[in-house]
């Protein structure tokens, strides 16, 4: 037994969840991140590669990958059979300049077929700014009802800065991924 | 041992695939899922098996997904609770009196224990249904299903008894966790009421009466029974029982039986007691310790216990459960903890409070310290609890893994109950395991022990100084054994190790050690023999950076040693590794890992590939590997250690060869070294004895590399160099030659120019005398050695040389002689020849001497047609056809010389037209129009344009896959050849139809080639070609290709693609008359023969041929003329069933040339073997059937009944007295008995048949036909 099952086994019994952060630079991932590890928020500067956290939630635990530039983060969800169960999406919702830029991000990375069983959670953040695009309409933007049947998906709108809407989500992520996964514990 | 690591390497090889199978699977299982209900919607729906079938349906989908049982979870609920329902109120309603009850459920516990099996037991039997009247119930049927012992209990396939045990245990497992009293529900007592308290209630009774039994089983219903007892056992209203097992158990492993039942009783026992210590209280177990312990450790001293692994492995685990029991509960307070948020208490509280958390933190764990000192002080640890943390080290030493995992989980799960002094001295002998003497067993245990302490924060941050170079000595832990070595299991735990690390500490803390194991992780990431070590590496180091968050260069690195570039180690040593060395800290721990462990490895091609990986990195930093790397290395070449003198000198050679490659001057002190280096080796003898060969190959490559780099020797050292190779060059072992080859070209290109003429000369004498040596080695080493001769050394003599390249072609005189190795040699000598002196032209394209042109006439006339004679040899010896390597090397000839001498009548067109010296592309037509200008000047011609195109169709559609793909790739670059264009093809637009430009090339696939080479069969040019390839395909023996290409030939015939019958008859006899002339140009030649008459035979039997009119007859009669030469005292038993076939059809057909064939066939009823009698007989049966009109009406039965009672194949002269009668009957006048038709006849000239008259006596037939 080497280590790469020793991996397997791990994450199956310590209830662990492999959940990735991504999105376009500028839309809060480690804000997002370190907030709910109840870390400084005050002082972020872009991230220049890729952070793992771990944080427990209930009786499960969460290993987040924070993830930079889009372009090279395929080796890391792909590497050493950590499958990503979960996948969150951030958005600007103050920036309609790049909307269509995630969406056409976003559809990219849906179409890989190692993330096909990974629910999706898309965070509309910076919603505490005032004219900001709701959930709804980002929603629409994004033609998330478009999506592959079989995505379990949910969009919810937060603010990393007051912390507001980031409980709901990950709670919606953390139980749709349990149900999948450790539906019996 | 060693059958356990390779386990475990071709279990990570597998799981390779497993992550993506797993998202297969999941798509798969959606569909397949409606399957699996809508069968079990049958048995609900019926409350039993109708269909045994159906259950085997299920039973196989479900075990697909055995790796992947928690796909099917979603799922359990809907397939469990129905059939358990089943169970029970069918046992409810049937009783457990009756035997249908049994045969019910049998199936159904099939299904059930199958998803035991796929998702395990604990997620199964949550779906069990549990109420109280169950218990009696189940009871009651585990007892039925054990008392029915079957007959059929050998039988292969399940007939369910065994899963219905299982089920029934796995029922009760549930069932006696009922929350009442168990003799309030035992119905036998309600009926006679007189049980003291003392007294176990029946019920009871019988259930630890089968588990009992059922622990002295070797199957699964072993670790259920031991599942059952402790729960039941461990119940507040048992300690009777409890007692009484206990002493049972007692009883059973203090004694000292030797047999099997008995083993198993023991693994049964422990198994069970380990379930009762993990399930029961501290007060209950308490008392039992002294006992249980006492026997535990006594056992594991037995020989019982040595010979078997599981029963050590079951012995940890209750050794671990009886320390556990018996230390107080607590959790370590000391322990380390890592800063592991919540993330619902941070968000709840992160608005007040953001930075004060890792204060408070801070504080927390000090004030532990200071509680868990206090603590210290007061704890009392049981002495028993020594003798176990004893027993579990000694566990982490056994030579299994599967006991050794279990001892150092048992050593974590100690250890947390302990004060931190005492753990601090479990780790102390955890450490001492990794000292010299102990095996790699002790050292693999030693590893998972530290990782398991580190997960669960006992190994504090402080011991981790005396803890990190341990590690780092395992992760590069390879011990040679013998040809091989051990460790990758002890580095791949290793890399556990820091893996465990980077999750269980804080990354400020991880930070120092990260810097210190991160360039050890690297070197194996990049260099470790096995690829499970070398990703557990890599996925080390990724999880370790990914927390640190900003590691120098750390997601350039994560980047490039990613799972799937680590996957080929030629990748991560040239790749990979080089890519790595490039940041800073790298280089010299990379360098220093090729030089101590790779460069000297047992693995040859490792340390080939080693010597290779070292000179890519030279470039960082060139300096440091002249002074300090090549002088490690020089004094190794000469080593008693073949492995590390192999490797040095390699390395050595590659390391001057990068050097040179990046500019750098080697000082003169260095040059002489190395020029001593090969003189040293020979001088020292390392040629001779074990592992000569692989220094001779090694030594070229030495010779090569600093020849390219043109290190001054002196003329002594020149002459002894050159020595060397000509004795490698005379080698038998072909990659010795090959490798002293390459040494040559690049040696006499950097030494032998220079020096005086004479020996130039000398040089190229002596190879082309050895092209004519008696020893073949001799014949095969020097015909390379001329191809790589340069211009300077071939020009003078380029006429003989060529003249003795194309002899050493032809297929030897002497049969002894033949060699096919030497005449691909002398082919490939050939081609580079001819290109040397090409291109050594000193004025390319403008002007031609006289000598030039004399020497492309020979080129055109001898060397090809040299070239096309090899593409003809078909020389079988007893490896096969070996002739194939010849012909392979002769189409790259034929295509490299076309081009040749395309370029020059291409130049000699344009010097005729203008100065011009540059070459521009001609489009098609104004190249030909050229061509028509000075068609007399033109080399390449159109019959020689004809003859290499179909000379490679005719290897294009031959019997080997490996040709055929040669020959159409060849034809491909002829037809579309960038720089030139070769002209007169004919019919080029054919060709790249049935070759497209854009093909994307599937040349190997037969059912992709023939029916397009087939097309040619319409051009006559290439028609014969084809044919006579073609044949050794359909008529050949491998059974696919002979269908695919027989029906892409019929597909062609029928013209599939054309309705137009003149064109379909026109085919038809243009292949009978390309058959004539392959019967004529291949007599005797049964390679083409035997094949040939299978294709007629095949071809007569789907009724080709037939309808040619005036030229059916005129062909028969040419097969048969063909026939009877070639049968003629033929003893190949395939050719004489195919003629006699072939007979059989001639004299069937209504035309006068059947009474030929029929006397003919009549002949060989007197053959001299006996299945050619028997055979003929057959066929002239059929034949009589058939044809009603060869015998008189009146004769025919008696003939038949002849034909059919003789006995053809027993005794000879009754064959010929047979034959006689026979003869009589039908009218035949029978030559001079005897045996003329065992070929000893006489020859008699063969007649036109097509003018024979039909009223001619059958005599002269058969005298004519020479039987």
């Amino acid at each position: 037994m080497g280590l790469l099952s020793i991996i397997r086994k791990i994450k199956r019994k310590e209830k662990e969840m492999r959940i990735l952060m991504v999105g376009l630079d500028n839309s809060g991932k480690t804000t997002i991140v370190l907030k709910i590890n109840g870390e400084d928020t005050s002082v972020i500067s872009p991230t220049l590669g890729f952070n793992i956290k771990t944080i427990t939630y209930q009786k499960y635990t969460l290993n987040i990958w924070d993830v930079g530039g889009q372009k090279t983060i395929r080796s890391y969800w792909r590497n050493y059979f950590e499958q990503t169960d979960g996948l969150v999406w951030v958005v600007d919702s103050s920036d309609l300049r790049r909307l269509d830029d995630c969406k056409l991000e976003l559809d990219n990375l849906l179409k890989e077929e190692r993330l096909s069983g990974a629910s999706l959670l898309i965070l509309a953040n910076k919603q505490d700014i005032k004219g900001v695009l709701t959930p709804e309409e980002i929603a629409k933007v994004l033609n998330l009802e478009a999506m592959d049947k079989s995505r379990h998906w949910q969009i919810v709108g937060c603010s990393a800065y007051t912390g507001e809407g980031l409980l709901e989500g990950f709670d919606w992520l953390v139980q749709d991924i349990a149900s999948r996964i450790y539906m019996l514990d | 041992m060693e059958a356990i690591e390779e386990t475990a390497v071709t279990m990570n090889q597998e799981e390779d695939e497993l992550e993506s199978k797993e998202t297969v699977l999941q798509k798969y299982f959606l569909q397949e899922w409606n399957t699996v209900k809508s069968l079990l919607d049958d048995i609900v729906s019926k409350s039993r098996v109708s269909n045994p079938s159906s259950v085997h349906r299920i039973r196989s989908i479900l075990d697909k997904y055995q790796e992947q049982g928690q796909l099917l979870e979603p799922y359990l609920e809907t397939i469990v609770s129905p059939l358990m329902n089943i169970i029970r109120s069918r046992t409810i309603e049937l009783g457990v009196a009756s035997n249908e009850i049994l045969e019910i459920i049998k199936p159904i516990c099939i299904i059930v224990y199958t998803l035991v099996t796929v998702c395990g037991y604990k997620s199964v039997i949550k779906f069990f249904p549990h109420q109280v009247s169950d218990l009696e119930l189940a009871v009651s049927l585990l007892e039925k299903c054990h008392h029915t012992n079957s007959v059929t209990s050998l039988r292969q396939e399940s007939t369910g008894e065994m899963e219905a045990k299982c089920v029934t245990l796995l029922w009760l497992y549930i069932l006696v966790l009922v929350p009442f009293d168990i003799s309030t529900v035992d119905t036998s007592i309600a009926n006679n009421d007189d049980l003291t308290e003392f007294e176990l209630s029946p019920l009871v009774l019988r259930i630890i009466g089968f588990c009992k039994d059922y622990l002295s089983t070797a199957g699964p219903m072993r670790t259920m029974a031991g599942l059952v007892l402790s729960r039941l056992l461990t119940r507040p209203d048992m300690p009777k029982a409890f007692t009484s097992f206990v002493e049972w158990t007692h009883a059973v492993m203090s004694s000292v039986t030797e047999d099997l039942l008995h083993h198993l009783q023991l693994l049964g026992v422990v198994e069970a007691l380990a379930a009762i210590f993990k399930a029961g209280s501290r007060n209950l177990l308490l008392d039992a310790i002294p006992v249980v312990w006492n026997d535990t450790s006594m056992l594991y001293k037995s020989s019982d216990a040595a010979r078997s692994p599981l029963l050590r492995k079951y012995l940890m685990k209750l050794t671990q459960r009886i320390g556990l029991t018996s230390l107080p509960h607590r959790l370590p307070t000391w322990r380390y903890m890592g800063r592991v948020a919540k993330l619902n208490v941070s968000l709840n509280t992160s608005n007040k409070i953001d930075q004060s958390n890792l204060s408070v933190n801070d504080n927390n764990s000090n004030s532990n310290e200071m509680l868990d000192r206090e603590e210290d002080e007061e704890m009392d640890v049981p002495e028993i609890v020594e003798e176990i943390i004893e027993m579990l080290l000694s566990g982490l030493r056994d030579m299994d893994t599967v006991v050794r995992w279990s001892a150092a989980k048992g050593i974590g799960r100690i250890s947390a109950h302990l004060t931190s002094s005492l753990s601090q001295e479990v780790l102390l002998s955890v450490l001492e395991l990794f000292s010299p003497g102990e095996g790699d067993g002790s050292w693999h245990g030693g590893c998972l022990a530290l990782a398991e302490l580190a997960r669960r924060g006992l190994l504090l941050p402080a011991s981790l100084p005396k803890v990190v170079p341990v590690i780092l000595k395992a992760l590069h832990y390879d011990v040679r054994r013998g040809p091989h070595s051990v460790g990758s299991h002890v580095r791949d735990a290793a890399a556990y190790v820091c893996w465990a690390f980077g999750r269980a500490y804080y990354h400020t803390d991880m930070r120092s050690i990260l810097e210190e194991f991160a360039p050890h992780l690297l070197t194996v990431a990049c260099y470790d023999r096995e690829v499970n070590c070398r990703r557990a590496a890599a996925a080390a180091f990724q999880e370790n950076v990914g927390r640190q968050g900003n590691y120098p260069y750390g997601i350039d690195i994560v980047n490039t040693a990613d799972y799937f570039s680590l996957s080929s180690r030629v990748n991560s040593y040239l790749h990979v590794a080089d890519s790595i060395a490039q940041y800073e800290g790298y280089l010299f721990p990379f360098v220093d890992d090729l030089l101590d462990r790779k460069i000297c490895h047992w693995d040859k091609s490792l340390r080939e590939l080693a010597a290779k990986a070292l000179a890519i990195l030279v470039k960082y930093d060139p300096q440091y590997f002249v002074s300090t790397v090549m002088e490690k290395l020089i004094p190794c070449t000469l080593s008693s250690d073949l492995c590390m003198r192999h490797g040095a000198t390699l390395a050595t050679g590659e390391l001057v060869l990068a050097l040179h490659q990046c500019s750098f001057a080697l000082p003169s002190d260095k040059q002489k070294s190395l020029a001593g280096v090969v003189p040293a080796i020979e001088k020292a003898r390392l040629y001779r004895g074990k592992g000569g060969e692989i220094m001779r190959a090694a030594v070229s490559r030495f010779i090569e590399c600093i020849s390219i780099s043109e290190v001054v020797l002196s003329e002594k050292i020149k002459r002894s160099l050159l020595d060397t190779l000509n004795e490698n060059l005379r080698h038998p072992n072909s990659q010795i030659q090959n490798a002293a080859v390459n040494g040559l070209k690049h040696f006499i290109r950097a030494y032998l120019h220079a020096s005086d003429n004479k020996a130039t000369i000398d040089v190229t004498e002596k190879y082309l005398n050895m092209l004519t040596d008696a020893n073949v080695a001799v014949r095969r080493g020097s015909a390379l050695a001329i191809g790589v001769l340069p211009y300077e050394l071939l020009a003078s003599k380029w006429r003989n040389v060529l003249l003795k390249l194309c002899g050493s072609c032809k297929i030897e005189e002497n049969p002894e002689d033949r060699d096919a190795e030497a005449r691909v040699n002398a082919v490939k000598g050939l081609t580079l020849v001819c290109e040397t002196l090409i291109n050594g032209r000193k004025d390319t394209a403008t002007s031609f001497v006289e000598d030039d042109f004399s020497l492309f006439i020979l080129i055109k006339n001898e060397v090809m047609m040299s070239l096309f004679k090899a593409l003809d040899d078909y020389s079988v010896d007893n490896r096969g056809d070996v002739g194939s390597w010849v012909r392979e090397a002769a189409l790259d000839g034929l295509e490299k010389c076309t081009y040749m001498l395309c370029k020059i009548d291409k130049s000699v067109c344009l010097s005729g037209r203008s100065d011009e010296n540059e070459i521009e592309p001609i489009t098609h037509l104004s190249t030909d129009s050229v061509h028509k200008n000075n068609q007399e000047l033109h080399l390449f011609d159109k019959n020689l344009a004809t003859n290499l195109v179909g000379g490679i169709c005719k290897q294009a559609v031959e019997k080997m896959d490996k040709l055929r793909e040669a020959a159409a790739n060849a034809l491909y670059r002829i037809l579309y050849n960038q720089t030139i264009y070769i002209p007169y093809i004919p019919f080029r637009e054919k060709l790249e139809e049935i070759i497209p430009k854009e093909a994307d090339a599937q040349w190997a696939v037969p059912s992709y080639s023939y029916p397009r080479f087939i097309q040619l069969f319409q051009y006559g040019c290439y028609s014969r070609d084809i044919l006579s390839g073609l044949v050794t395909s359909v008529g050949g023996l491998q059974d696919s290709l002979k269908r695919v290409s027989l029906s892409a030939l019929l597909d062609y015939l029928e013209g599939v693609e054309s309705e137009d019958i003149n064109r379909i008859t026109s085919r038809i006899n243009m292949l009978s008359v390309d058959i004539l002339w392959v019967l004529q140009q291949y007599k005797k030649c049964d390679r083409v023969i035997v094949p040939t008459l299978k294709t007629i035979e095949i071809l007569f039997s789907k009724k080709i041929f037939f309808n040619m009119e005036a030229h059916t007859p005129a062909f028969f009669a040419a097969v048969l003329d063909s026939l009877s030469f070639e049968l003629k005292g033929s003893k190949d038993f395939s050719k004489l069933y195919a003629g006699i076939s072939i007979l059989g059809y001639i004299a069937s057909v209504q035309e006068p040339i059947n009474k030929r064939a029929f006397s003919q066939l009549l002949n060989f009823l007197g053959h001299r073997y006996p299945k050619i009698r028997k055979a003929s007989a057959e066929q002239l049966y059929l034949v009589l059937l058939e044809n009603g009109n060869l015998v008189a009406e009146d004769k025919i039965d008696k003939a038949l009944e002849i034909i059919s009672e003789t006995c053809w194949d027993s005794d000879i002269d009754l064959a010929k007295h047979q034959r006689l009668n026979l003869n009589q009957i039908i009218g035949v006048e029978v030559g001079p008995l005897g045996n003329n038709s065992d070929g000893t006849s006489r020859k008699t000239s063969s007649k036109n048949s097509t003018d024979l008259d039909e009223n001619a006596s059958y005599s002269s037939l058969v005298e004519s036909s020479g039987f």
